[in-house]
């Protein structure tokens, strides 16, 4: 068979204008079930899930740059002090008994004798 | 009054809660709805539920239709992932029947017309049981682009996938087609000369 008579059994295949249609009445159940469904508690709670999850779509590629910038802060701010890059990420520094007893770590504490 | 109306200002009355609008897009898209619904499923209760449904997910999603693309694609688009999840919800129910000794064996698809009165129409029919022996994936390019001659861009739009993996989708489908189909030419149901 040649491509080209496979191509006019399909065309002739192809639902007629006739056969393009959905049973009577059609237009009137889908107006009855948009009616329904709008009316129906639930569909104002379908209506609020799914404006949340837009703005959460919405908002993600600025959540994540944020979080991408504050940890790339973090990174350069504590890579020499941390144990860790997962730590210096987070911003944890590392803790000795040095760096717990320092100055700057102990405020408004009496000196040691 | 709202006949002659283009789809933007329908649209426009729509969002703003005019249903006689949203109704006139429903009488005016409803032949498109149906060709892709029907092509994919077959006629039935179940593709006229899906078709009520394509609408009823339009008229959900009104204010987000930004009109980036025609509405004909966005419907078509609707229309056609509902019916894919309609045929996989239709095996995974047919398939709770088939015997699990012969897990090849697919669940036969229902019936799409009735008896042939005329050569044209079993041909008609043969071709058409063929396409909906086709897997879902194939069944729906073939429906779009060569049923419902819609270009390859859009039928990459309606599907969600590029127009290479169009093209390649149906360039398989068309094989499979003219497999499926050869018995049928050769014991002359489908005559294959020039008709014209």
């Amino acid at each position: 068979m040649r491509p080209d008579e496979l191509e006019r059994l399909l065309a002739d295949a192809a639902l007629t204008p006739a056969e393009r249609r959905f049973d009577p009445g059609f237009a009137d159940r889908v107006m009855q079930r948009a009616g329904a469904r709008a009316a129906k508690p639930g569909g104002e709670h379908d209506v609020l899930s799914s404006t949340l999850a837009r703005q959460a779509r919405r908002m993600l590629p600025a959540v994540a740059a944020a979080s991408l910038a504050v940890s790339a802060w973090n990174w350069w701010s504590v890579r020499d002090r941390a144990d860790s890059a997962l730590a210096a990420v987070l911003g944890l520094e590392g803790v000795s008994l040095s760096t717990a007893l320092s100055s700057s770590s102990i405020v408004d504490a009496e000196e040691l004798p | 009054m709202t006949n002659d109306l283009p789809d933007a200002e329908l649209l426009e009355r729509a969002r703003r809660g005019d249903e006689t609008a949203f109704r006139r897009l429903v009488e005016r898209y409803e032949a498109v709805v149906a060709a892709t619904v029907i092509g994919m499923l077959g006629r039935g209760a179940d593709a006229d539920d899906v078709g009520q449904e394509t609408f009823i997910r339009f008229y959900g999603a009104l204010d987000r239709f930004r009109e980036e693309s025609t509405l004909k694609t966005y419907l078509v688009r609707i229309a056609m992932n509902l019916s894919l999840n309609a045929l996989h919800r239709r095996r995974r129910g047919l398939l709770r029947f088939v015997s699990r000794d012969d897990p090849d064996r697919s669940p036969p698809e229902p019936a799409i017309d009735p008896p042939a009165s005329t050569d044209e129409e079993e041909r008609r029919i043969v071709v058409r049981r063929a396409i909906m022996g086709l897997s879902p994936k194939h069944r729906a390019v073939v429906v779009l682009r060569m049923l419902q001659s819609l270009s390859t861009r859009e039928t990459a739009q309606a599907l969600g996938i590029p127009e290479g993996t169009v093209l390649s989708r149906l360039s398989r489908a068309m094989k499979e087609l003219e497999s499926m189909l050869a018995p049928y030419v050769r014991d002359g149901t489908l005559a294959t000369e020039d008709r014209s």
